[in-house]
């Protein structure tokens, strides 16, 4: 049972995410953009965060480059979302220092157990 | 959001009846793989997660129901990857990590296992000994080889077999695909590989298909300095080779004579 943040602009997907975290017992805060993101992670640090890459303003990769440059919050466990199934953008998303990645369309148990795994880790 | 806009070509203006100029099929491609992705992830999401709840509890026609709109999800995904591929102005970037394509090929198999079962086709994969390591990008040969495969399970009648062989010949990786289907028209054999095409006898046989598989295989060939040959006939079958440069000199081995035996381990440039 973790704190965990989901940051992505479509509420439809946002909302899918945060059910299926939830249904596991977790508690989930939701965010729209990188900059709510920033905030939120500011104020009330989770566990984990999971980020969408495109979001509009602060971006995913914006926002996983000024967690990893904050000294207070550089080692917390990021976990993408990303479109993109290139694989220069999944490295973009790596260097920008994302612990794992999905990539849509992904299942949403997958990507529980790939956050349940990043919480393992760092236990 | 800065990662999908439209690149306009810098000079150009509008045209008089307000037409963008520089708005290419690829972009537009590009964009459309990108955005339907979300959405796409939505309604897989939904379905994964309403399958899981309902499991044991519902009678198996809405079971049915339920595997057919997740299936579906499936297809259009790979529509998207196929669209994301084609869509890069023609030319792939060429990747530069090395890799087995033996794993690329046996991920392919597994994945298509249950479309193979579906229609009881037999599928046997022939694979060496040895690694078969090519350089290039492991993501655009796995699409390029679930394409063809893909296209065998499509074009083989039920009960069917197909054989895939992995192997090495001379400086070449050589993937060849195998199925005793329907085969392809000789009218159609000059268009095969253009966007969108479909020959005559898959559209008869109302089999599913977007006229871009081969399109994928053949800028993924280009992308790896590789090639690809056709040998079908009209109610016989198709048999595809897929050639690519290894990163290595080695033994010849014949990829359809079974697992191979020959001898030594290919040596990686390190």
């Amino acid at each position: 049972m973790a704190s965990i943040l989901v940051a992505e602009d479509d509420a439809d997907l946002r909302s899918l995410v945060a059910f299926k975290l939830a249904s596991r017992g977790h508690d989930v805060v939701q965010v729209v953009d990188g900059a709510e993101a920033l905030a939120s992670v500011r104020s009330h640090r989770p566990d984990v965060v999971v980020l969408d890459i495109t979001m509009p303003g602060v971006s995913g990769l914006d926002a996983a480059r000024q967690i990893r440059d904050d000294p207070a919050l550089s080692d917390l466990p990021i976990i993408m979302l990303t479109a993109r199934a290139g694989s220069a953008d999944v490295e973009a998303g790596l260097d920008t220092g994302a612990d794992d990645y999905v990539i849509k369309p992904f299942s949403p148990r997958e990507l529980a157990l790939r956050v349940e795994g990043l919480l393992e880790r760092r236990r | 959001m800065t990662d999908h806009q439209v690149r306009r070509h810098e000079g150009e203006q509008e045209d008089d009846a307000g037409n963008e100029p520089g708005l290419e099929l690829d972009e537009i491609l590009a964009v459309l793989s990108h955005e339907l992705r979300t959405p796409l992830s939505t309604i897989a999401g939904s379905l994964e997660i309403i399958a899981e709840e309902l499991e044991g509890r519902v009678e198996p026609r809405y079971q049915l129901i339920l595997e057919a709109g997740r299936r579906n999800v499936n297809r259009m995904t790979r529509l998207l990857d196929d669209l994301l591929t084609i869509s890069h102005n023609g030319v792939l970037v060429p990747g530069t990590e090395e890799f087995d394509m033996r794993g690329v090929v046996r991920e392919v198999v597994e994945d298509l296992t249950l479309p193979a079962e579906r229609r009881s086709l037999d599928v046997v994969l022939h694979v060496p000994d040895e690694p078969l390591v090519v350089t290039g990008d492991a993501g655009q040969l796995y699409r390029a080889c679930a394409n063809l495969v893909g296209n065998a399970l499509k074009f083989s009648h039920e009960g069917g077999r197909v054989d895939i062989a992995v192997g090495s010949d001379g400086n070449d990786a050589v993937i060849r695909v195998i199925d005793r289907g329907i085969g392809i028209p000789e009218d159609a054999r000059a268009h095969l590989g253009t966007s969108f095409f479909r020959s005559r006898n898959a559209i008869e046989r109302q089999i599913s298909g977007t006229g871009l598989g081969l399109r994928v295989v053949q800028l993924v060939a280009d992308a790896h300095d590789g090639a690809f040959e056709i040998d079908s006939e009209e109610g016989r079958g198709t048999t595809v080779t897929l050639r690519l440069r290894t990163s290595a000199t080695g033994p010849s081995s014949d990829p359809t004579s079974g697992p191979s035996t020959a001898p030594g381990a290919i040596n990686p440039d390190d």
